[in-house]
């Protein structure tokens, strides 16, 4: 005899089946995406996402800091973003960056929502949309980000 | 409730040969002296921090070279914030019956103990250690950023920042213990050497040697005291990437907090003390706060509202910008002249009305931020 409790019963193992197969896609996830962090050496900038209230940060953890809730997702940001504010750096703090200045610093919002701090062409504006990548500065790889154009549209 | 009783305020600038230690020493008698105690009469002693110093116990160390036994020590680091924090640290102590008598004390000798490049870089160390420092930014650079958005939101110009780097200026030529006494012109600021823009080199306090100390005591004693009744603190994100906002950063709530707990309205306040590290800093306090409308700092400054014998003096000592700044005694200094003005001996400088003033310092990128209200006994 099938009887209410039992279906419930086979729903929360299902549950935590489905739970558990989720924690390790996102482990492995994890994983594979954290060597590609910049601020390993990779090529990518990384941010995070809670599992539980999907909020959204940059610098990494493994817990939520609005919520708690540990074990977020770590992914890859496209680079896409819009400059919320921008400095031009004229008085470097050492040898390597002075080699550099005049050089840009911006604060951009990133599409997937989050705000991180990069280098950028030194004619950006506040407002203007950019696209990022990891360039050599100051001998270390770091964001650098540029002015982008929606592409044309190729045809009717 | 709590009594500022005795204040000490070096003059701020090069002092060649002298250390942390000096600088604490020299500030620290001139507060007795004022106060009227002597070294006995104090049972805590509560310090900041020195970037030319680093220690895991400043205070006990202090307390040692100077000759205390205090029953309660304690050092405090909270950036530029720090300064305030030690007076509400030692306001709470003394509520809390823990202390009768305190001693806060901060000195550094910030200018000729290191070099340009490590005291820049020591600064910008607040940054981020990961996802910023090693974008080669400054503190003019973190700040710049906070001016490049507040002049996007509120159309303001460099001018704007300008008026109050002239106005801090004004002010420190009628102070003999100020860093810088030359006046200046709101076209000499815009002509200075970029540094971070918007920032340019008269935008940015200089660094400085000094020291600045108190004596808070339970009890309005001796010849000068003056009440703390109110004090706050409010902190958001360490980090300017972090923050949520650029255009509010939690100053409001934090004034609004200390009034609350004083009794009193912003519409009260007879003289204000506000952090001033770059002008951008001052402008953003002055707003939030609402000591300002929103984009009229700098012309509020240029129309005399905050001068000497305007609405509502403003760090008529001169400010970070002009009396100096040498870390944690940096913004004691506003607290010093505030102690002069409330008990009319600034001289020159006096106000005609200074019997309840508002200060408001902050640490980091404008991360941490600190409150005090004071009012004449």
């Amino acid at each position: 005899m099938t009887d209410k409790t039992d279906v419930v019963a086979i729903d929360v193992v299902t549950d935590v089946v489905t739970d558990v197969v989720a924690d390790i896609v996102a482990q492995v996830a994890t994983a594979l995406s954290l060597d590609h962090d910049w601020i390993r050496g990779g090529d990518s900038v990384l941010f995070q996402r809670c599992v539980g209230c999907h909020h959204t940060w940059y610098f990494q953890r493994d817990f939520c800091p609005n919520c708690g809730v540990h074990g977020p997702q770590s992914l890859i940001s496209a680079g896409r973003g819009i400059v919320h504010a921008s400095s031009l750096v004229h008085r470097a703090p050492s040898d390597e960056f002075r080699a550099l200045a005049p050089y840009r610093l911006l604060l951009v919002d990133l599409a997937e929502g989050f705000r991180m701090m990069g280098h950028g062409d030194t004619a950006l504006l506040i407002g203007d949309a950019v696209q990022g990548q990891i360039r050599t500065i100051a001998g270390r790889a770091l964001p650098y980000f540029d002015r982008y154009a929606e592409p044309a549209s190729t045809g009717r | 409730m709590s009594f500022v009783t005795g204040s000490g305020l070096t003059r701020y600038g090069r002092h060649d040969g002298r250390g942390t230690l000096d600088l604490m020493t020299e500030a620290s008698d001139l507060a007795l002296a004022d106060a009227g105690v002597v070294r006995g009469d104090i049972d805590g002693l509560i310090c900041g921090y020195s970037t030319t110093q680093p220690h895991l116990m400043l205070s006990t160390v202090f307390a040692e070279h100077y000759g205390l036994q205090p029953s309660y020590a304690h050092a405090v680091q909270l950036g530029g914030a720090t300064g305030f924090a030690l007076v509400m640290l030692a306001h709470l102590l003394i509520e809390s019956g823990a202390a009768k008598r305190v001693l806060v004390v901060g000195g550094e000798n910030r200018m000729t103990g290191q070099s340009r490049d490590s005291s820049v870089q020591t600064l910008a160390q607040v940054g981020h250690p990961v996802y910023e420092v090693p974008l080669g930014p400054t503190i003019p650079a973190y700040y710049g950023l906070v001016a490049s958005r507040y002049m996007h939101e509120f159309s303001s110009t460099e001018a704007d920042f300008a008026q109050l780097a002239v106005l801090m200026r004004k002010h420190a030529t009628l102070h003999e213990g100020a860093q810088f006494r030359t006046p200046i012109s709101v076209a000499q600021v815009l002509a200075s050497r970029p540094i971070a823009s918007p920032l340019k080199m008269l935008d940015c306090c200089p660094v400085s040697d000094g020291g600045c100390a108190f004596v808070i005591s339970a009890q309005p004693q001796g010849a000068h005291p003056i009440k703390i009744s109110g004090a706050a603190q409010k902190h958001n994100a360490q980090h300017v990437s972090a923050a949520t906002s650029l255009t509010d950063f939690g100053a409001g709530a934090c004034t609004a907090s200390a009034l609350l707990a004083a009794g009193r309205s912003l519409a009260q306040l007879e003289y204000a003390a506000i952090y001033d590290s770059f002008t951008i800093t001052l402008t953003m306090l002055l707003e939030e706060i609402g000591l300002a409308p929103r984009g009229r700092a700098g012309v509020l400054a240029s129309e005399g509202h905050f001068s000497v014998g305007g609405a509502m003096p403003l760090n008529t000592h001169g400010g970070l910008l002009s009396y100096g700044h040498c870390g944690v005694a940096g913004a004691m200094a506003h607290l010093a002249e505030t102690h002069l003005q409330m008990t009319g001996r600034a001289g020159m400088r006096q106000a005609s009305r200074a019997g309840l003033a508002l200060l408001h310092g902050d640490g980091g990128v404008l991360s941490s931020h600190v409150s005090l209200v004071l009012e004449s006994v």
